[in-house]
């Protein structure tokens, strides 16, 4: 088996790249020409919850702050959308702005304070933000904006427009609009992880203060991710509103914190791509489980149904022992077989060199950590 | 011109009941490349973190190109032209080598969250600090593992990246703590040379910590000795490596 060299940027890794999205592209279009209505709604979902993984995935993946609360973020983003549309007469698309930046402005709030702790303190701290949510959302005095505890109704009305060249359900529409949002939303975290932010941010995480003697300040760039990232877990709020019409406490309670942190680790942390494969997880690994539980043998259907969540709970434990990185990572050193992808080098004239080059010996460790 | 470019003036760091600089007093002129020796624990990386303000001295004031640099905060040290080394390293073991250089210029770029996200005019600032990143790599004799992950590389090979990183930031002063640790014979000799080279070819004042004795009095103009966090030779280095004071203090003084 040969490994095949590619340059990035070269004509063939063009042509693999157009491939690609254009088969993400076929397939989205797909999916929503042929799926019926109520599979339309999962994967509405899937997109919703991408862009929240994706949020998280910034903070925890990329900037190493142990946040764990985003689904109140998520929770909040749903709410304002309900609210504003419903109580307001914001248009959809309208309510999104407003989510992104109140959910930024909240995130940089709470940056704050956890630019004192990390760890397992900051964990801790921003779990009982997910456990407060419900609590809050239920409280008296809101109940006339929230709802109270049986929630936020808010049906968004969206219609396939007449220039479509082709027809769709709404439900299919919605899927579509879904769709295009997040990637709009991957794309632009995929720039900026890719640049001068991102090394910042990921550099923040590797070492702390070889980031600062560089000329990384700390607080600047942990805050902004914090902000960026609650932005986007506000925004996958928004966006599921319009795949889900009602919002109750528990959309921002520990439970849609647990499911998050699961997406995260299944597709990967500190990958873009994992964001996708972990809303994939989130929205059918449940079902799954359910029916591989009732498949089993010696157990009866209803047994069956009851051991769902153990399966649940195996399956997850597989995936992190057989996928260690999550499954964007595993997919990535499989196709490392195959294929390498190597950076082009600068054109430039360089100086004489002083040194002989160095050869590299992989085999040798680091003598000190 | 005649100012010192780093003035350190009388700085005294306690750690609770530990004094590990004391009243501490020396300056580093224009060009120079000033060793800084001494026995284990004598402060030196402490005096290093002073400098590159990850510490703050109890008492005292040092001063840069003039500059009080003790309201400076560590993260605008770069920008003002200081760049460090560290004894064990503070690379970002994740990122690749030439991303770890590129992180060096941090200071000298201006991408934010919006420009980034958006690719405004991001494309050139980002070339150029690759093509940067590039150079320098080649300059030190490490292109060939520019793409490679900093995590797995050898003790020395980082060492010379961290060279590579402090580089990227154009300082004026540079901080290099053990460079010679982890090096072979024959790559401490080639070592001197490159930062023979550094210094006229970036224009650099260095600073250097070590404990390769050969090289520090073969490479520096000037040498500050310490001893249990007190100044006991400063000179050159025929002047200090006659001083009874630093013969004491690396032999001990059993013989009476």
């Amino acid at each position: 088996m040969t490994t095949r060299t590619i340059q990035h940027g070269s004509t063939e890794h063009r042509i693999w790249q157009v491939l690609l999205y254009g088969g993400i592209a076929a397939v989205v279009l797909a999916i929503a020409l042929t799926q019926p209505d109520y599979r339309m709604a999962q994967f509405s979902a899937v997109a919703a919850w991408s862009v929240a993984l994706l949020g998280m995935n910034l903070i925890i993946g990329y900037g190493g702050q142990m946040a764990l609360g985003h689904s109140a973020f998520f929770g909040f983003g749903s709410y304002l959308t309900a609210i504003l549309y419903a109580d307001y007469g914001v248009s959809f698309v309208g309510t999104l702005p407003i989510s992104a930046l109140a959910g930024a402005a909240i995130g940089f709030l709470l940056g704050l304070p956890a630019l004192r702790i990390s760890g397992l303190y900051l964990a801790l701290v921003t779990l009982a933000l997910a456990l407060a949510f419900p609590a809050i959302a239920k409280m008296d005095q809101l109940s006339a904006l929230t709802g109270g505890a049986n929630g936020k109704l808010a049906y968004i009305q969206w219609l396939p427009p007449t220039w479509l060249p082709f027809t769709v359900t709404s439900a299919a529409w919605v899927f579509l609009t879904l769709s295009a949002f997040a990637a709009v939303l991957f794309l632009l975290a995929s720039n900026a992880m890719r640049s001068r932010v991102g090394r910042a941010v990921v550099a923040l995480r590797d070492n702390q203060i070889g980031a600062a003697v560089s000329g990384v300040h700390p607080a600047t760039w942990k805050t902004s991710t914090f902000a960026v990232s609650a932005a986007y877990a506000s925004l996958a709020g928004s966006l599921m509103m319009l795949a889900v019409p009602i919002v109750t406490p528990d959309s921002g309670g520990f439970l849609v914190a647990v499911t998050l942190i699961t997406g995260m680790v299944i597709g990967g942390a500190g990958t873009i791509s994992g964001a996708v494969i972990g809303g994939v997880a989130v929205v059918w690994l449940p079902e799954l489980s359910k029916h591989w539980a009732g498949a089993l043998p010696l157990v009866s259907e209803s047994d069956g149904t009851a051991l769902s969540t153990a399966v649940y709970g195996a399956v997850l434990i597989l995936v992190v022992f057989v996928m260690p990185g999550g499954v964007v990572t595993f997919v990535r050193r499989l196709r490392a077989r195959f294929v390498v992808v190597v950076p082009q080098v600068p054109a430039t004239s360089p100086p004489v060199a002083h040194a002989a080059p160095l050869s590299p010996t992989p085999e040798l460790e680091m003598e000190r950590p | 011109m005649d100012m010192a470019l780093l003035a350190v003036d009388d700085v005294t760091v306690r750690f609770g009941g530990i004094v590990a600089l004391s009243d501490l007093s020396f300056e580093v002129e224009r060009g120079q490349i000033c060793g800084l020796i001494g026995p284990n624990g004598a402060g030196k990386t402490t005096l290093f973190n002073c400098v590159s303000r990850v510490y703050q001295p109890t008492s005292g004031s040092i001063f840069f190109d003039g500059e009080d640099l003790l309201s400076v905060p560590a993260w605008r040290t770069a920008a003002k032209g200081i760049a460090r080394t560290f004894q064990n390293l503070a690379l970002f073991p994740t990122m690749t080598v030439a991303e770890n250089v590129m992180v060096g210029a941090h200071a000298a770029s201006r991408q934010n969250w919006l420009t980034a996200a958006l690719r405004l005019r991001t494309h050139r600032e980002d070339d150029q600090l690759r093509s940067q990143a590039w150079e320098l790599l080649t300059y030190l004799g490490l292109q060939d593992i520019a793409f490679r992950p900093c995590a797995g590389l050898p003790f020395g090979t980082l060492k010379r990246v961290e060279i590579a990183r402090a580089l990227a930031a154009r300082p004026r002063l540079l901080l290099l703590d053990e460079p010679a640790s982890g090096l072979t014979h024959a790559e401490v000799a080639e070592l001197a040379d490159t930062l023979r080279a550094i210094r006229s070819d970036f224009d650099l004042t260095i600073l250097l910590v070590e404990h390769h004795m050969q090289m520090v009095m073969g490479l520096s103009d000037n040498v500050v000795v310490l001893d249990f966090g007190k100044k006991i030779a400063d000179g050159t280095p025929a002047l200090v490596r006659e001083d009874p004071a630093v013969v004491e203090a690396y032999l001990g003084s059993g013989v009476a």
